[in-house]
């Protein structure tokens, strides 16, 4: 069986798991949303135009759901043993990795939809750029927090400090991906050309692509026993 | 003593030549900045911080490269000694990161006019410095002692990926940090004094760092009893509070006696060199003291990480 269907399989199963139970996705959901409500509230709407400000809120709303959820995508199999038990198997240590890291990032795919469209009405932004142009933007973004959380998801999962450990680690490695993004985003909102946000997708690429190799690189040695 | 005894000693002394070597270059340094360096015409009396800062960030990413590359062949070999290297390093990138990241403001403020701006190498080398932070949070909070040193490996490795890109960030996005004044193709643009200072800087910084993360390494290693170290060890760290109680009673009044009819907003650059090269002592002395009370613990018995048992409970 080739790596690729083992990590298709992987995601797979944790997204039939994910959509049984449901609790890690709408936690995340409810985060975003409360999130663009919160900062709809706690901004002078009279001095701070919606527009200048979307971008950094979701990046900034994206990255805090989509750690937060990250953070559990092993609880469940932690507690069970199941983990464990999928480490026994020949599946290599990169396709379980990448499986992990692609079922987080269907859950970070809606979150980022999710907090568009909550955006846009608490912050009564009529025409949020092109709809493409935000997908384009926030598809290599959201490649590169599923890669990160998962990554780092398993090391706090195993600290004491457990999930206050997990933004220490994740954030200053997300940091570029979210400057990058924040840049890319703000340009789509504002409706300027792709052949000015085409560069900053491209980094953006580069950095998702960069912690996808480097994850499934390392991974192994986080799973040794 | 058998053999590990022996390097124990051999190492101790190493360190310690070492870090005498380097204090006294240091010293040597300090006084070449205050007396003998002309004062850069654009920048002023502020831009003395520089042969403190630059080879503090010079000794930060030699740590971070060294951690980095020692916590690989610990993942690749699991060999302890390994592991040791990589936790001695990642302690100097910590404490040489602080004295660069507090030195930078303290010039940003008089030569920029604000102490911190989102600026990209400054950004990713803070961002650097809590990646080792974290390195050693994930390392204490690990229940799994192998577990948590392979966790702490993973994450010295990609803190260290930090480097490549703090490197080209001036020339890759828009910067307001200086570009590079030596390390250039048609050589270096600085008048001969004050290369002379920053080369000899960098040499006083290197060897520091290298004694102590050579201490530290045989302490972490070796765990034998060598506590007539002790002594040695302690007095070259008094030696170098003397030091730096004598630079910081006696530069300022040098200092001020050059500035006398400057009024006191003159002052403020010198302020903040004073600030910057104090600064740096304070931090040297805490990994000083941090390493004499880890060889403290190693002459009691008591492993890395581990509390000593309470009074009237017994000792090892």
């Amino acid at each position: 069986m080739t790596s690729l269907r083992w990590v298709g399989l992987i995601a797979m199963k944790d997204l039939r798991q994910e959509f049984r139970s449901g609790g890690r996705l709408a936690a995340m959901l409810a985060l975003a949303v409360l999130a663009c409500f919160l900062f709809s509230f706690s901004m002078d709407r009279s001095r701070v135009a919606g527009l200048d400000v979307a971008a950094g809120l979701l990046w900034v709303t994206l990255l805090f759901s989509s750690v937060a959820g990250a953070g559990r995508t092993f609880d469940t199999e932690e507690e069970d043993g199941a983990f464990r038990h999928l480490l026994l198997t020949p599946v290599p240590r990169h396709a379980i990795f990448l499986g992990k890291a692609a079922g987080n990032l269907v859950g970070t795919c809606l979150v980022a939809a999710v907090t568009i469209v909550a955006l846009t009405v608490f912050f009564a932004i009529a025409v949020p750029g092109s709809a493409a142009h935000h997908a384009l933007v926030l598809l290599p973004g959201t490649v590169g927090l599923a890669a990160a959380g998962t990554f780092f998801g398993l090391i706090s999962r195993h600290s004491t400090l457990g999930d206050s450990l997990l933004p220490v680690l994740a954030f200053p490695v997300l940091a570029p991906l979210v400057s990058f993004g924040a840049t890319a985003s703000s340009r789509v909102f504002l409706g300027r050309p792709w052949a000015e946000i085409d560069g900053t997708v491209r980094l953006l690429w580069a950095a998702a692509i960069g912690l996808v190799v480097v994850g499934s690189l390392l991974f192994r040695y986080i799973t040794e026993e | 003593m058998d053999l590990k005894g022996r390097g124990a000693r051999r190492q101790a002394n190493v360190g310690l030549g070492l870090v005498a070597a380097g204090v006294a270059t240091i010293l040597v340094v300090h006084w070449m900045m205050a007396f003998w360096v002309p004062t850069e015409a654009s920048q002023g009396v502020v831009q003395r911080i520089f042969y403190l800062h630059v080879p503090a960030a010079w000794t930060t990413f030699l740590a971070v490269g060294l951690a980095a590359l020692a916590s690989l062949a610990y993942l690749w070999l699991e060999d302890e000694r390994w592991d040791a290297t990589a936790v001695a390093a990642a302690e100097g990138a910590l404490v040489f990161g602080a004295i660069m990241l507090l030195t930078g403001p303290l010039w940003g403020r008089i030569a920029w006019g604000t102490y911190w701006t989102w600026e990209p190498r400054l950004t990713l080398t803070l961002l650097m410095w809590f990646m080792y932070v974290g390195y050693f949070l994930v390392r204490e909070s690990v229940t799994n002692p192998g577990r948590g040193k392979r966790f702490a490996a993973v994450v010295a490795v990609v803190g260290s990926l930090n480097i490549p890109l703090i490197h080209v960030s001036p020339d890759w996005f828009p910067s307001l940090h200086p570009q590079a004044v030596v390390i250039k193709p048609e050589g270096p643009d600085l008048p001969a004094e004050m290369l002379i200072t920053l080369l000899i800087s960098l040499a006083g910084f290197t060897m520091l760092f290298f004694g102590l993360f050579t201490i530290r390494y045989a302490i972490l290693v070796l765990h034998r009893r060598f506590s007539h170290r002790r002594s040695r060890i302690g007095a070259v760290s008094h030696a170098a509070l003397v030091a730096a109680a004598l630079f910081a009673l006696g530069t300022p009044a040098v200092l001020t006696a050059q500035v006398a009819d400057g009024g006191r907003g003159a002052m403020r650059p010198f302020v903040h060199v004073l600030l910057a090269y104090g600064i740096a002592w304070v931090i040297v002395l805490i990994w000083v003291w941090w390493i004499a009370r880890s060889l403290k613990r190693v002459n009691n018995g008591v492993p890395e990480g581990q509390d000593p048992p309470h009074q009237g409970q017994g000792g090892p």
